[in-house]
């Protein structure tokens, strides 16, 4: 697999912090603080808070809140009160007390110079993770600058609330004059306070090994902090004290306020600000209101629009990962592998692509691991057998067909419709078909499948020759431009075929007389009209001009996405499929106009009335008509071939068939084809089953119901009929049909002996 | 799977008998009880089993 699609997922911004957050100095997960304050929960939100700033009451009392220049909101209205929220959020939390940690002392000693905030922010977070703390504090008091800053009663009841569980040495009037002095510890953090001594150490760098054993670092108020940045400088401090205790290596304190975020500007809706009712303080309400305020922003363009990631509720990163280890060699079912049916289930037609601020195509990662898995023979044969079926009825000489005009082998153009047009109603192609002669006469036709399904299915070879069947008809026919009739046809051409030129049908129709059609639509673009924005004004074109008044279908217009057909994942996951088709019906209650016939059908058979452009050239069919079954499409592919080859080349088709067949007949209720056409079963292959049962007697008789059971292996599936005989043929009572293969059913049907096993 | 009621096997007209049967689907193998004709071997599998049981071991093992 192209290592790009990969590599290409290294640019997400799903972790990339909201600008609050990356402009805060203690870079407090902000989308996790207000989250629980929306929840009304100060405590929990309290706890998130508490663990960023490590001495909560001084923060809400000093920070300047850069937070509010940064917030996003200040484009449509106002920031974040966040510094309100915080004082609001100790004001409502119950429970403050910090948490006893059970860890055993540590054996790594660190010094801290300088008793003022910064660093005992740096000797709370070390010591309480159990490292051995001594506090180097030249004056008779800790707390530094603070105490020109802030009422004492505040922080120091603060310090002993937080300090509460936690031991350290504290030494008062011990100023450090060398660094010499302090040998023996394993880190020392230098936070002598504004204008304090430094030890020639800040020219040298910032951490200073001075000794085998010991790394000093600098911070706080020493290097021209504010008080809020002094806290902070001390909590990372620590991290980067840890940090050398555990690798043995110095390495500089990290702090960035970078962030690569996007977010959907849409989402910026006026909200104003919400202004405390008493002095500075909200209450619980107005706290939770101004929390609502917050956007909590996050990239997430493909949580808003990519159906795979809502239906899944996994971000792409994850989904990534997952695709990963289901695509490790080797036996499956020895390790926890979750994605298969995940990756069977995209519609992959590009909708990331398309939305993802970094471009994140995570369709063709998904194409590529169908394709890798069936090349491993791990990909389930059941999620897409249908349509390779039916591809290969439609590609097969009942119903494939290239021919130039008649009394001609060449032609400049040729008719492309896909497979599914025709499937859909043979008048579609036939009627078309006759008015493009009637314009451009050098227009030939070929009829055969684009060759997705096989693609879909991650059958590198079966696609091959798909293509292969396009590529010699193409050449058979002298190479003409083929105009297309559906988007997803010319989106595989393109891609997979790309020497053949091609157009799309709908320039070459004459433009419709005003009063054809009537009545409002709206337009569905189909998901891969994505890159034919002609195309998309030609639909509108033409739908106008016979008539019929447009309404916009805004959703669908921002990003152009899939009916459910894309992909085929209606076997893999029948829900997953369910839901994005209720979600594309349900974008407006006026009937569609759509131009792909998978679109329409879809639709159709959910209960959404919608009209082929066709239809409302040539008045095909209703909008509210009920869309043909899988084996009525099956049929009317091969009744197009016919009515052309009869009519417009006057040649007898079908041949007469060789064929002495058993012709006795099988009723099928109505009831029964709709759920055979559900399971998407044909109705021939349950004949075939009925048929195999009497011709070699292998069948069950059920006396109590009175009917004959039996079953067929047709192609990879197994179908089962119960009938009953029914004047001069049978009468089907039910079917069922599984994947699963009965062990030595060649055995028992007399094909083949045990030997030969 | 208890099948009481009485099945004949058309072609050899004696009755079926409940057995073991082996399945399988994706290189996994599954074995259930049965009717199944004592002499010619021919199975019966009810609506019920087909779209129940099988079906919940076929969605587990394409999941595998
Ligand atoms: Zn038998």
């Amino acid at each position: 697999m192209d290592d790009n699609l990969l590599r290409q997922f290294e640019n997400c911004l799903q972790f990339e912090p909201p600008w609050c957050a990356a402009a805060c100095p203690f870079h407090l997960d902000v989308r996790e603080f207000i989250s629980r304050l929306q929840r009304g929960n100060a405590d929990a939100a309290y706890k998130v808070f508490r663990d960023a700033v490590a001495f909560p009451a001084i923060v809400a009392a000093l920070c300047p809140a850069p937070c509010k220049t940064a917030c996003i909101r200040r484009e449509s209205d106002e920031a974040i009160e966040l510094n309100l929220l915080e004082r609001a959020c100790l004001a409502h939390a119950a429970r403050q007390e910090p948490n006893s940690y059970n860890v055993p002392q540590k054996n790594k000693r660190v010094a801290v110079v300088g008793g003022g905030i910064s660093g005992l922010a740096c000797c709370l977070r070390l010591a309480a993770k159990k490292y051995q703390l001594t506090v180097f504090e030249r004056g008779a008091r800790s707390g530094g600058h603070l105490w020109q800053r802030l009422a004492p009663e505040v922080f120091l009841a603060e310090f002993e609330r937080q300090f509460q569980f936690v031991d350290y040495e504290l030494l008062l009037n011990k100023e450090i004059t060398d660094l010499a002095a302090l040998a023996e510890f394993d880190a020392v953090y230098v936070a002598s306070g504004s204008g304090g001594a430094d030890f020639g150490l800040l020219a040298q760098g910032n951490p200073v090994q001075i000794n085998a054993k010991t790394a000093v670092f600098c911070g706080g108020s020493l290097l021209g902090k504010n008080t809020v940045e002094a806290l902070a400088d001390g909590l990372t401090a620590a991290a980067a004290i840890e940090r050398y205790l555990q690798t043995g290596i110095p390495q500089p304190a990290q702090d960035t306020c970078a962030t690569k975020i996007q977010i959907d500007r849409a989402k910026l809706q006026p909200a104003p600000r919400v202004a405390p009712s008493q002095g500075y303080l909200y209450s619980l309400d107005e706290l939770v209101k101004e929390a609502k305020r917050c956007l909590r922003c996050q990239c997430d363009a493909c949580r808003t629009y990519l159906d795979l990631t809502a239906y899944y509720n996994k971000w792409p990163l994850r989904i990534k990962d997952e695709i990963q280890a289901t695509l490790l060699p080797g036996r499956a079912d020895l390790k926890a592998v979750p994605a298969k049916r995940l990756i069977n289930s995209s519609n992959l037609e590009g909708t990331l692509k398309q939305v993802c601020p970094a471009g994140i195509d995570i369709d063709s990662l998904l194409l590529a691991a169908r394709h890798n898995l069936h090349a491993q023979g791990k990909q389930p044969w059941g999620f897409h057998h249908f349509w390779l079926a039916d591809m290969a009825e439609a590609n097969s000489d009942q119903a494939a067909l290239a021919r130039a005009p008649r009394g001609k082998t060449k032609c400049k153009y040729a008719f492309f419709p896909g497979c599914q047009l025709g499937a859909s109603d043979p008048r579609y192609v036939s009627v078309t078909y006759c008015q493009l002669l009637r314009d451009e006469a050098d227009t030939g036709i070929l009829l055969c499948c684009c060759g997705a399904p096989a693609n879909w299915a991650g059958d590198t070879e079966l696609h091959e020759q798909a293509l292969e069947q396009i590529r010699r008809g193409w050449q058979a026919l002298g190479q003409p431009t083929l105009l297309l009739a559906c988007p997803m046809c010319k989106r595989q051409l393109r891609q997979y075929l790309p020497q053949i030129p091609t157009a799309f049908v709908y320039d070459w129709l004459k433009p419709p007389s005003p009063g054809q059609a009537s009545g409002a639509y709206a337009v569905f673009d189909p998901c891969a009209s994505r890159e034919e924005p002609e195309l998309r004004a030609k639909i509108r074109e033409l739908a106008r001009a016979a008539g019929c008044s447009l309404e916009p279908l805004p959703q669908n217009e921002a990003c152009q996405q899939c009916c459910s057909w894309g992909g085929q994942t209606a076997l893999a996951n029948p829900d997953y499929t369910k839901s994005v088709i209720n979600k594309r019906i349900g974008e407006s209650k006026l009937p569609y106009l759509t131009y792909c016939a998978n679109c329409h059908d879809i639709f159709a058979a959910h209960g959404k009335d919608n009209a082929h452009i066709l239809d409302l050239l040539y008045a095909i069919r209703p909008p509210q008509a009920a869309p043909p079954t899988v084996s009525e499409r099956r049929a009317n592919r091969r009744e197009l071939k016919k009515q052309l080859l009869t009519e417009l080349w006057q040649e007898a088709w079908p041949p007469p068939s060789a064929e002495q067949g058993d012709k006795r007949p099988l009723l099928i209720t109505p009831a029964l084809q709709k759920r055979l056409d559900q399971e998407r079963i044909f109705e021939e292959d349950i004949r075939r089953v009925v048929i195999f049962c009497e011709s070699g007697g292998r069948k069950v008789w059920h006396p109590q119901g009175e009917y004959y059971c039996g079953y067929c292996e047709i192609g990879p599936m197994t179908y089962w009929a119960q009938y009953r005989q029914s004047g001069s043929g049978f009468e089907l009572l039910n079917f069922y049909a599984h994947r699963m293969k009965i062990d030595l059913e060649v055995v028992w049907n007399g094909r083949k002996t045990v030997a030969d096993l | 799977m208890a099948e009481k009621q009485l099945l004949i096997c058309d072609k050899c007209q004696v009755a079926l008998e409940i057995s073991g049967v082996h399945f399988s689907y994706l290189n996994h193998s599954f074995q259930a009880q049965v009717p199944r004709c004592p002499n010619c071997g021919q199975v019966y599998l009810t609506e019920d089993f087909v779209t129940g049981r099988m079906r919940q071991v076929e969605w587990e093992l394409e999941d595998k």
